[in-house]
């Protein structure tokens, strides 16, 4: 059994590549592209039925010279990635919209989830126009969804802790 | 009485079962959480972060204890070592079921976990499951091949080519092949036209990937569970276009599957999902369980061992009290109080210790008293007390041997015999004479003997041994009296008693020997030849001179044998001294007298007679011992003294005569002390008689120069019947 993921096993591993924003019907909404390096004991996890949800949390914050940045707003989406063994395919859920989607092989996941796009985040009217806001956002794999057993293992697993850095960037409207 | 009481702290026992109970309560949720993962699954990772932090400070606590003991037994506390041995019992009692119960757990827990695994149910699961594939696959196959036709007949080519294929014509389309839903798109995916059974306006449009796969020139065919509960077959077939130049179009299509083997296929695939997660996490559960199972060894070895410390303070601690208590009644420390804790055997015991503590204290503080009244009896005793242990050194010695011995005694304390004979010449006779009497093997002894210090004195000596506890002797005690005095009045006492004798026989036959001699001379003088006469004349006149003089000499002896019976009255001291002074100077012209009186001397009580004795004798041998050939001085002075309460009256008579020889300088008021010829020795022994039966003084010393001075103190109140018995005595 795999303890601390091993030297010659590469970790699991998530970086965003970009994100945009775009306002469609009144609505920020972000673009993600991400590049996910999977450990093959996930995907063997995946198999087995084991549901894999990762974590998108976003946070838009109005930088201030004299005081700590105020939270403007904060938004978050989850993806859950579950195997059909009757069909052999891969299931992608939007948890937070419902959407699902099947997928026929497992890079065609990674395509999916790497490509993420107009995923809906705060109403316009949060925002100020013409103000600047700094946008952050960080994806990583929610070890708190898998069931308990794995947890304590995972919390210590390289191939289990999958989280990405935060991303940064401008946001004005 | 201040008593002191040993402190202690106790270990708290509320916060540790707060921490216990609290570890115990996640333990449970974490049991729970383990095995169905929805109730408390969601805790599952801050439960096990609760109960790991409970352990911790569980183990810092326990460290903290097991630190004190290794201080304790390195200090050798008292009871440390009682404490580690009840310790290893406990623990060791605890320690080794609880251990044996976890093994056996685990390995139940591992064996109950495989049961749940069968390799039959396994592949019955994947049998069924690659025969709801296989049915599926011929459904599957069919619409596939359906859709390919209904693409090679290329839909609505007929009237103006794809491009103008309407909706109408695809529900025709979608009645022929028992479709829910057809649409045809182009090579992008766009929606051209549908048709559908359902009412929904927008159709369900192929994902990218299969798009993908058409643009490879590759039909797709599959499962699709997005729609609801029910599983559809999704078809989407390349429509190859006849013209040159035309488009790629593509028809999507959505196949229903009979209810029935829906239900199945479903069931089949939950089932299995299911039993894989499950043949997955067999390990993880395993591990979970007994992970859990650990925590709650843990958690029961350290409650065990902390409860073991616990238990062992609380037992120890007052045989601690105890041990230290007695170390401190061994001090002589007699005010401890330990402080009762319990109602048991131990409590019993503490009690008990504060009780013979208490009588022990009450006990010393008798003891004490009685010792201070013995020292107070000792220092009002008039007879000196010593006490030395074995090795002769001085352990005690009241006021009265520091004051007859004429030195300080105290000083002496805790030196031996022969050092305190270095220190104090005066005790080097005093040492040798009751030396050997300590070496003595009969264990009292009494013994007289003199010392000689400013002057001499006999002392009186007892001693005896002092009992040991098992009647060893330990030391001696030595107690003695001044009794100068005593041989000095009884001395006297005789010496008075031959003086009457002697008066009595020899006064009598004097006068008939004076009268005969008289009578021989009147008789025989005329008769007999004169070359005779003459030898008659001298040797008769001899005999009376002679007896003339014994008779003086007894009547001396009568004198100092006399009873005393003084008859005082008021006499004035300056007349009486000018009477006798005149005498003096009539009989001695080639003396000169010089006279000094007080005028403001008071009348005196005494006897006249006496009193004028007294100035006979002290003038008498003044000038006795004046010399012939030079200058002869006596000066006579009185004066008026005031002395603390008492007032005097003094009488000086000085001389420049010879001074009186260093040989009798000690005794020379005793009688029959004299360097004269015809000296009696009585003069001034009768002098010191009278004057102390006038409760006075008299003392003679030589003068710096030359001659002595005679002085003599009178008190000027009347004299005490008191002094006159003593003076008898
Ligand atoms: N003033 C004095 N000067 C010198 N010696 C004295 C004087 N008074 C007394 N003595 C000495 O004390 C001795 C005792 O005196 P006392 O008792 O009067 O006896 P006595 O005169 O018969 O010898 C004398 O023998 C003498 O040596
Ligand atoms: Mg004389």
């Amino acid at each position: 059994m795999l303890l601390f993921g091993g030297q010659g096993v590469h970790a699991g591993n998530i970086s965003i590549h970009d994100a945009r924003t775009a306002i469609i019907n009144d609505i920020v909404h972000l673009d993600l592209d991400l590049d996910l390096e999977f450990n093959p004991d996930v995907i063997e996890a995946l198999r087995s039925g084991i549901a894999i949800e990762f974590a998108i949390d976003i946070e838009f914050n109005r930088p201030r010279w004299y005081w700590l940045n105020a939270e403007v707003a904060r938004g978050k989406h989850r993806f859950r990635i579950s195997f059909l063994p009757l069909s052999e395919q891969y299931l992608l859920t939007n948890v937070v919209t419902g959407d699902r989607q099947t997928l026929p092989s497992f890079d065609d996941v990674i395509t999916a989830l790497g490509t993420l796009r107009s995923l809906p985040l705060a109403e316009v009217s949060n925002f100020k126009a013409g103000r600047k806001y700094r946008c952050a956002v960080q994806v990583r794999l929610d070890i708190e969804a898998l069931p308990a057993p794995m947890r304590p293992l995972a919390y210590f697993s390289r191939a289990w802790r999958m989280a990405s850095d935060w991303f940064e960037w401008d946001f004005q409207l | 009485m201040g008593l002191s009481a040993v402190s202690r702290t106790r270990p708290s026992l509320a916060p540790v079962l707060l921490l216990g109970a609290l570890l115990l309560a996640t333990l449970v949720l974490m049991s729970n959480a383990t095995g169905d993962s929805d109730r408390f699954g969601a805790l599952y990772s801050l439960l096990i972060l609760i109960n790991a932090v409970g352990l911790v400070i569980f183990l810092i606590l326990i460290a903290r204890n097991l630190r004190n003991l290794i201080r304790e037994l390195r200090e050798r506390a008292p009871g440390a070592r009682l404490k580690l041995r009840m310790l290893t019992m406990t623990v060791g009692l605890a320690v080794l079921p609880v251990v044996i119960v976890y093994v056996f757990s685990v390995r139940f827990i591992g064996r109950g976990i495989d049961a749940w695994f069968d390799v039959r149910v396994d592949q019955a699961l994947r049998d069924s499951l690659e025969l709801s594939q296989n049915a599926l696959e011929l459904r599957m196959r069919e619409a596939l091949r359906t859709m390919e036709v209904l693409a090679a007949e290329q839909p609505g080519s007929g009237e103006g080519g794809l491009l103008a294929v309407g909706n109408s014509d695809l529900e025709a389309l979608r009645r022929r092949a028992g479709a829910e839903e057809i649409a045809l798109l182009d090579q992008a995916g766009s929606l051209l036209a549908a048709s559908s059974t359902a009412t929904e306006i927008v159709p369900d449009l192929p994902a990218r990937p299969i798009l993908l796969q058409l643009a490879q020139g590759r039909n797709y065919v599959g499962l699709d569970p997005t729609r609801g509960t029910d599983l559809y077959i999704r078809v989407a077939v390349n429509v190859t276009p006849l013209g040159v130049g035309a488009e790629r179009r593509v028809l999507h299509g959505l196949f229903p599957i009979v209810s029935r083997l829906n239900d199945l296929a479903r069931n089949v695939e939950l089932a299995l999902a299911k039993y894989t997660e499950l043949v997955y996490l067999r390990d993880k559960l395993k591990l979970s369980f007994s992970m859990t199972l650990t925590l709650v060894l843990l958690f029961s070895l350290f409650l065990a061992i902390w409860f073991a410390f616990y238990s062992a303070e609380r037992l120890s601690a007052p045989i601690r009290d105890l041990a230290m208590g007695t170390r401190s009644v061994a001090e002589g420390d007699y005010e401890t109080i330990l402080p009762v804790s319990s109602h048991d055997e131990l409590g019993f015991l503490v009690s008990s210790f504060n009780t013979m503590t208490r009588r022990i204290a009450r006990a010393r503080d008798e003891v004490n008293a009685q010792h201070a009244y013995v020292e107070t009896v000792l220092s009002k005793l008039s007879s000196g007390v010593l006490t030395l242990d074995q090795q002769e050194m001085l352990i005690t010695a009241n006021d009265s041997a520091s004051h007859i011995l004429g030195v300080s005694l105290a000083e002496s304390l805790g030196r031996n015999l022969d050092q305190i004979a270095a220190q104090h010449r005066i005790l080097r006779s005093f040492v040798e004479a009751i030396r050997p009497q300590l070496h003595d093997s009969r264990p009292d002894w009494q013994k007289e003997f003199a010392i000689f210090g400013d002057r001499r004195k006999v002392l009186l000596s007892r001693g005896t041994r002092l009992p040991g506890e098992d009647g060893q002797p330990t030391g001696h005690i030595i107690v003695f009296d001044d009794v100068t005095g005593l041989i000095q009045g009884q001395r006297e006492a005789a010496w008075s008693e031959v003086a009457r004798r002697l008066a009595h026989e020899i006064k009598n036959p004097l006068t008939p020997i004076q009268l005969s001699a008289e009578r021989l001379r009147h008789k025989y003088l005329r008769k007999l030849p004169p070359d005779q006469t003459e030898t008659l004349d001298r040797l008769t006149n001899t005999i009376i001179q002679q007896v003339e003089t014994m008779k003086t000499m007894v009547n001396a002896f009568t004198e100092y044998a006399r009873p005393p019976r003084i008859q005082a009255q008021p006499i004035d001291v300056n007349d009486l001294l000018l009477n006798v002074v005149e005498l003096y100077r009539s009989a001695y012209p080639a003396v000169r007298i010089e006279t000094a009186f007080d005028p403001e001397l008071p009348l005196l009580p005494a006897d006249g007679n006496r009193l004028r004795q007294v100035l006979n004798n002290l003038i008498a041998n003044a000038i006795e011992a004046l010399p012939e050939s030079q200058e002869a001085v006596l000066r006579i002075t009185t004066r008026h003294l005031h002395e603390q309460d008492s007032a005097f009256a003094e009488i000086r008579i000085e001389d420049n005569g010879t001074g009186i020889s260093a040989d009798i300088l000690d005794n020379i008021f005793e009688p029959y002390v004299s360097n004269k010829k015809r000296g009696t020795g009585l003069g001034l022994a009768i002098v010191k008689k009278i004057v102390e039966e006038h409760g006075g003084m008299v003392n003679l010393e030589n003068k710096a120069g030359a001659g002595a001075i005679a002085t003599v103190r009178l008190p000027l109140h009347p004299v005490t019947e008191m002094t006159a018995q003593r003076s008898i005595a």
